[in-house]
């Protein structure tokens, strides 16, 4: 389990990270969305303790990350933009995740094949899309309780993203390990992820587990004869509304069947709902926390 | 505190450089054998490993995309720190460790000479690796951890050089013993000891102490900045108060001293001064703005950047004037005329010799004597290189030679420094060293006094020969030199 508890991070006096408290179970895909700087790198980095925090801690299996260096051994965090030793090759990284991390052989080689990648061929030499999946495969290969993905699915071809998510559906399900996706394409994470977080203003502002989130927000599209006066709609918690004419169309976060029955008083002459994707979810979310 | 999984990975990642640098140490030291100059390259290559080796081993450190890499590898900062540092000074000393083996087996040097020897150039390469790295990180990027090294490395030159010149300028006999500056370089102490290894002194442990010092400060100051750094200091400028700002003011300063203490040289009048300066500070501040921009990593200009300048201008030539106002702040005469075992050496030239000294050289060498090239030696206690104990010199002589120190001093702060024709040289018996130029020669009645005193020679040289000055006046031949003059 992972606790990330009031960790607080900023650079040059400016909070990034401003009390993120966050718990996240073993066997989670959790994606962690947030608009461009809102810190999801920052917080992953802190999760792997790379960067020291300014207060806070973050605790995997009960141990700090960034104290307790022994804990690393079961975090593996892949990063947006992965370094590689000049004139390195699959082989010589192998060497170097092998010297720190128990790098399963097995997985290596079937990683290795999955992504048809070759062991002694430059990475300098390597596309965008091949050194990303150089870092996965070693990300795999060392069976981490938990993986940290930053822009997980950033310059991959379809068939690549295809593959990984395959991976990675292997991985959990094989490891019952934790991974937290960081991506700003959403629909991807929707298609993998079972809980998800919005970083806002430095701060977990939600979370919870997507397909119950996904349920409780809900899209409706109302059509009355006559204008109304929209202060009937102030007894819902409306995170969009858009009104052509005398038709609305309101996106209200809430049990979708009370919500139905007390539209139905308002006695439209139409009513329909319609279920939200994870992308509409995000940015309904961050207009209502906004409004 | 030590990886053995990361000093693997260290050794295997870089065993075509190990290789190399093993292989140029064993051809050194099979190559040069007994000659010191294989030993002297390789305590060169030994100290130059101390700076390059940790700045391509805590290179990552200094890259934004690798400190994610490698501080979220399972082993702590700790022992990152102290794996990286024992590579590194393994590194720089094996090779030595190879040469200087040969060169104990062909100078037949004994095992426990053998043993302190490899014991003080390992403490050496600890030393150096530590200081290096520490200078290193103080940077936030690779180019800045580089420049750091080469700017704290030569700072204690140019302090040397500023003090030396300041003294120059100002203090009359300038014989300040700046031997202290070479404690400030680890990079001195250090040489010190290699050369050491090449005389009797091999067990010499005397800059031990100095260089412990330096190893203890430097390993605390490492491991505040490495194990507590913010690792998000990779790739940007470096804006610690002890990188950039730090080293480009302590250059301005020193810089500006050393040049209102040159101007300041010929004693100009305040007007002169000013106006040849003027274009050597402007040079110096564009200097100084481009240092900033080196520092910055853009264009920077801020009302503090002259006013700062101006500032330290004012103090350094403020400085300076003091110093020319109070002859050195007194400093002149912190000098001990009562050292009766120190070395005094008064120098005269040609013009400047007495008729009575010329016309005894006629009468002994006739009419055509050699005198153009005449000049006059009053030595006391003169180091000729053999044992000799020192004799007390007399008071009489203590008298004559504090007489032309005086004359010397007042020389000096006359503000003329041409068309002097006798030098003083005293070595004190603390070694420190004073030179006086004086403007007057030494006068015959002076020369015969001296002459009385056993503990002082006045020896007059001439191309034909060399004569010794008895109390009564006459000379008495020393030495002849061959094929200069042939007598009937």
């Amino acid at each position: 389990m992972l606790e990330i508890n009031k960790v607080v991070k900023g650079f040059d006096g400016k909070k990034v990270l401003d009390g993120v408290n966050l718990t996240i179970d073993g066997g989670s895909i959790f994606g962690l969305v947030g608009v461009n700087g809102a810190g999801k790198t920052t917080l992953l980095r802190c999760i792997s303790g790379i960067y020291m925090t300014d207060e806070g801690n973050v605790l995997f299996d009960g141990r700090d990350t960034f104290k307790q260096e022994e804990i690393r051994r079961d975090i593996f965090f892949a990063n947006d933009d992965p370094y590689y030793p000049l004139a390195s090759n699959i082989r010589s990284l192998k060497e170097f995740c092998a010297s720190f991390y128990p790098l399963d052989e097995q997985m290596y080689q079937k990683t290795l094949k999955l992504f048809n990648l070759s062991e002694n061929q430059q990475i300098n030499t390597f596309s965008k899309g091949m050194k990303r999946q150089t870092l996965l495969l070693f990300a795999l290969s060392i069976k981490p309780k938990l993986l940290l993905l930053d822009e997980a699915f950033d310059g991959l071809d379809p068939l690549v993203r295809y593959n990984l998510k395959k991976a990675l559906y292997d991985f959990i399900e094989e490891n019952h390990s934790t991974i937290i996706i960081s991506s700003h394409n959403l629909k991807e994470l929707e298609d993998i992820c079972d809980s998800y977080g919005i970083l806002e203003n430095g701060k977990i502002s939600t979370y919870g587990d997507l397909l119950e989130s996904k349920q409780n927000i809900n899209k409706y599209q109302l059509a009355f004869t006559a204008p109304i006066d929209e202060s009937v709609f102030d007894q819902f918690t409306i995170l969009h509304m858009h009104k052509e004419g005398s038709v609305y169309s309101l996106v209200i976060k809430g049990d979708k069947e009370e919500t139905v029955a007390k539209l139905q008083e308002l006695h439209p002459v139409i009513l329909d709902t319609l279920s939200v994707n994870f992308e509409e979810l995000f940015i309904y979310e961050h207009e209502g926390g906004e409004r | 505190m030590f990886s053995k999984e990361y000093f693997t990975y260290l050794l295997k990642s870089k065993k075509y450089l190990l290789i190399f640098i093993l292989l140029i140490a064993f051809l050194n030291a099979v190559g040069s054998g007994k000659n010191e100059i294989g030993m002297i390259i390789q305590g060169f290559l030994c100290v130059v490993l101390t700076y390059l080796i940790p700045c391509n081993v805590f290179s990552y450190v200094h890259d934004k995309k690798a400190v994610d890499t490698y501080f979220s590898i399972p082993v702590s900062r700790k022992a990152m720190l102290v794996t990286g540092i024992v590579f590194c000074a393994a590194t720089a000393y094996m090779p030595f460790v190879i040469t200087f083996s040969f060169f104990a087996v062909a100078e037949g040097i004994g095992i426990l000479s053998y043993a302190l020897a490899l014991i003080k150039i390992l403490l050496v390469a600890f030393t150096l690796v530590v200081f290096n790295t520490c200078l290193y990180l103080i940077g936030n990027n690779a180019f800045d951890g580089v420049v750091m090294i080469g700017a704290y490395t030569v700072l204690p030159a140019v302090l040397l050089t500023a003090l030396e010149i300041f003294a120059d300028s100002y203090i009359a006999g300038h014989g300040f013993d700046m031997s202290f500056v070479a404690y400030l370089s680890p990079i001195a102490i250090s040489t010190d000891l290699f050369f050491d290894l090449f005389e009797s002194s091999m067990i010499d442990i005397h800059n031990i102490p100095a260089l412990i010092l330096y190893l203890a400060v430097s390993a605390y100051l490492l491991y505040k900045q490495y194990v507590d750094r913010a690792v998000e200091r990779a790739s940007t400028p470096s804006t610690k108060i002890y990188s950039y700002p730090l080293v480009i003011y302590l250059y301005v300063f020193l810089i500006l001293l050393m040049i209102s203490s040159s101007f300041n040289y010929g004693y100009s009048s305040f007007k002169d001064f000013i106006s040849d300066i003027f274009i050597v500070y402007l040079m110096l501040f564009v200097v100084y703005v481009v240092a900033y921009f080196v520092y910055k990593r853009k264009l920077y200009f801020s009302y503090k950047l002259p006013l700062v300048f101006i500032i330290a201008a004012l103090l350094t030539t403020g400085f300076s004037f003091a110093a020319r106002s109070t002859k050195g702040f007194g400093l002149a005469n912190a000098y001990d005329h009562n050292d009766r075992l120190g070395q005094y050496i008064l120098y005269s030239y040609a013009d400047y010799i007495p008729s009575e000294i010329t016309e005894a050289l006629k009468e002994i060498e006739g009419a055509d004597a050699y005198d153009t090239y005449l000049n006059v030696v009053v030595s006391a206690n003169e180091n000729k290189g053999d044992n000799t104990p020192k004799r007390q010199i007399s008071d009489s002589s203590m008298a004559l030679f504090e007489k032309y120190r005086k004359s010397g001093i007042a020389y000096f702060y006359s503000g003329q420094r041409e068309g002097q024709s006798t030098n003083l040289n005293v070595i004190s018996s603390n070694g420190n060293h004073y030179y006086y130029g004086i403007k007057e020669g030494i006068a015959y009645s002076d020369m015969l006094e001296f002459a009385k005193d056993p503990a002082v020679s006045v020896i007059i040289n001439n191309n034909s020969g060399e004569y010794k000055l008895q109390p009564d006046g006459s000379l008495k031949l020393l030495t002849l030199y061959m094929n200069t003059v042939t007598y009937d």
